[in-house]
């Protein structure tokens, strides 16, 4: 199913501040084919945004990332805005993702107006046509982003990201500010998009029922490390690290009887190697 | 909920008055003073029949009385009439000194609140510097060198209010750089002179209409300083504060005099302040709600 990978990142090393110290993501490899969707999870602090920051370029790394063969690295500035036509981003906060100042039919516009998708004349009917795709109505194009709900907002800006016909599309935490109902919601329209337009999703949660269900392979990360990286129901069926093991007996059952303790891990170790001996 | 009733029933006028009463006093009193201020300005013969710069020795220094409400000068000059004449270079030096510090503050609180650390430094520094500088002896300084005209008064001040303006772009551009859509916008492939312009200004808009009005109302109050001292506009032009200036010398025996000049700078000043109040109350949706 992975004839050459749409993304892969290769020993990805980001270090915030300067000096020495350790950095927030450690050697990261991960690959992603065209119409895969991969998932990142790991608590909070554990290097999942860094990841995908990295990837949209908006921070420096080390280490390489090739988006369809090119080394994001080496390519000049004109050249990466034209890849990030190809490579969109949905942010955690809705309420933050949206300019407060101008109609959300403006902003879905934008995108596709920068990187000369639709002319100006045609940009009204197509994002009409976006809205209607993600489940809100054309008219609502003229009003702003106070008048909508989170779970509404979050479907703006997958709008937005639709408008420039994204091969990937990372997800950082796209549903953990929503209400449980509305996160389904937004995940059963995320999937349909996936089927019906090929996208290949970075996704990124904390949550891993979440991630369970939307990814075809998933990466543990740990201390800015990946722990553990194969297909979702390897990684959560025998899980093999005891990070991951840890993370998945953290999650309480729903049924009181069926659940056991936690297994303990000291939260402020400094390196994945002392994970197993903590345990005793 | 229940401003926005009235529009949908009753008659033209009654939705007229609905929405005059929709408006509030306070703004609808802003909104008739600025409107009295800006005739006064283009027409002022409607508001006087005399000439602020007649001479007549037979009307010297005279009391108030229902010729001359607030009697005369030591030229003759009714003094209403001088407050009338003079209301359009006041209001021309206050705004025209905000433009000035809008053209300088605006483009460089942009680049600076976007840019590295090293061209940020430098223009913070030339900022801090302004602020730092004697406003009088700056003033007297310029006036020596450019001349005393309201040309140059107007560029004097509004050099000296450009810090303000930047200060408070820059550090809008700074915080708005770090909020999510402008890093959405980023991912997107907008270029950051667009997400400036069509993003980081109109977000801006809010802080910088509350800072013009108090900006003009402090340069109203500067020019009538510095008019204090002798370094106001040259005769035959006239502001609120050369008259004031000249009427210094007539306290004791005509306190009416500078008490009319003193009472339109501070009530002029004191409206715009409110003004600014009133917009910064509009532009934060955290009060608004309350007041509703």
């Amino acid at each position: 199913m992975t004839p050459s990978p749409l993304l892969e990142i290769s020993d990805l090393t980001v270090r915030y501040g300067t000096g020495n110290a350790k950095p927030a993501v450690n050697k990261v490899s991960l690959s992603l084919a065209a119409g895969e969707t991969v998932g990142l999870v790991g608590e909070s602090g554990s290097g999942k945004s860094t990841v995908a920051r990295a990837v949209l370029g908006l921070m420096p790394f080390e280490g390489t990332i090739t988006y369809q063969g090119e080394n994001l690295a080496e390519v000049t500035p004109t050249r990466m805005r034209a890849i990030r036509s190809d490579l969109q981003m949905i942010f955690q906060d809705p309420y933050a993702t949206l300019d407060p100042r101008m109609t959300v039919g403006r902003q879905i516009a934008e995108p596709m107006l920068v990187h000369k998708i639709v002319p100006r004349s045609g940009a009204a009917a197509r994002v009409g046509e976006l809205l209607e795709q993600v489940g809100l109505s054309a008219e609502m194009a003229g009003r702003y982003p106070h008048e909508f709900s989170g779970g509404q907002r979050q479907r703006i800006a997958i709008a937005r990201a639709l408008g420039v016909s994204p091969s990937l599309i990372v997800c950082d935490e796209p549903t953990s500010a929503l209400d449980v109902s509305v996160q389904a919601q937004v995940l059963e329209l995320l999937q349909e998009l996936q089927r019906t337009q090929g996208i290949a999703y970075l996704f990124i949660a904390h949550n891993l029922g979440v991630v369970r269900a939307m990814s075809h392979r998933v990466a543990v990360m740990y201390l800015g490390e990946i722990v553990e990286y194969g297909t979702s129901d390897e990684v959560f069926g025998n899980p093999q690290h005891p990070y991951t093991r840890a993370l998945i007996e953290a999650v309480l059952e729903p049924d009181p009887a069926s659940r056991h303790r936690p297994l303990s891990i000291d939260p402020d170790l400094t390196s994945p190697i002392n994970v197993t001996r903590s345990r005793a | 909920m229940t401003l926005t009733e009235p529009r949908t029933s009753g008659t033209p006028l009654s939705r007229t008055f609905a929405a005059i009463a929709a408006v509030g006093p306070a703004r609808l009193s802003l909104i008739v003073i600025g409107v009295i201020a800006l005739f006064m300005a283009v027409w002022p013969s409607l508001f006087s029949p005399y000439s602020p710069s007649a001479i007549d020795a037979s009307s010297i220094l005279l009391s108030p009385s229902f010729a001359h409400p607030l009697g005369t000068d030591e030229a003759g000059a009714d003094v209403w009439a001088r407050l009338v004449y003079s209301t359009q270079l006041e209001l021309v030096i206050a705004a025209g000194s905000v433009l000035v510090a809008l053209v300088i503050g605006l483009p460089t609180g942009l680049i600076a609140g976007n840019a590295g650390r090293f061209v940020d430094g430098a223009f913070t520094s030339v900022a801090s510097a302004t602020l730092a500088f004697p406003l009088v002896l700056f003033a007297i300084l310029m006036v020596a060198s450019f001349g005393t005209t309201s040309l140059s008064l107007t560029v004097i001040i509004g050099f000296l209010f450009f810090p303000r303006v930047f200060l408070l772009m820059r550090a809008q551009t700074r915080s708005l750089k770090e909020r999510e859509f402008v890093t959405a916008l980023r991912v997107g492939g907008v270029r950051p002179t667009q997400i400036l312009g069509l993003h980081v200004l109109p977000n801006s808009a809010g802080p910088l209409l509350t800072l013009i009005p108090t900006l003009m109302a402090e340069a109203i109050l500067i020019e009538a300083g510095l008019s204090y001292l002798g370094l106001g506009v040259d005769l035959p032009a006239s502001t609120w504060g050369t008259i004031l200036e000249a009427s210094k010398n007539y306290y004791v025996t005509s306190p009416w005099y500078a008490i009319s000049a003193g009472l339109v700078i501070t009530f002029v000043a004191a409206v715009l302040m409110f003004a600014g109040e009133l917009i910064a109350e509009s532009a934060n949706p955290m009060r608004r709600r309350r007041r509703s």
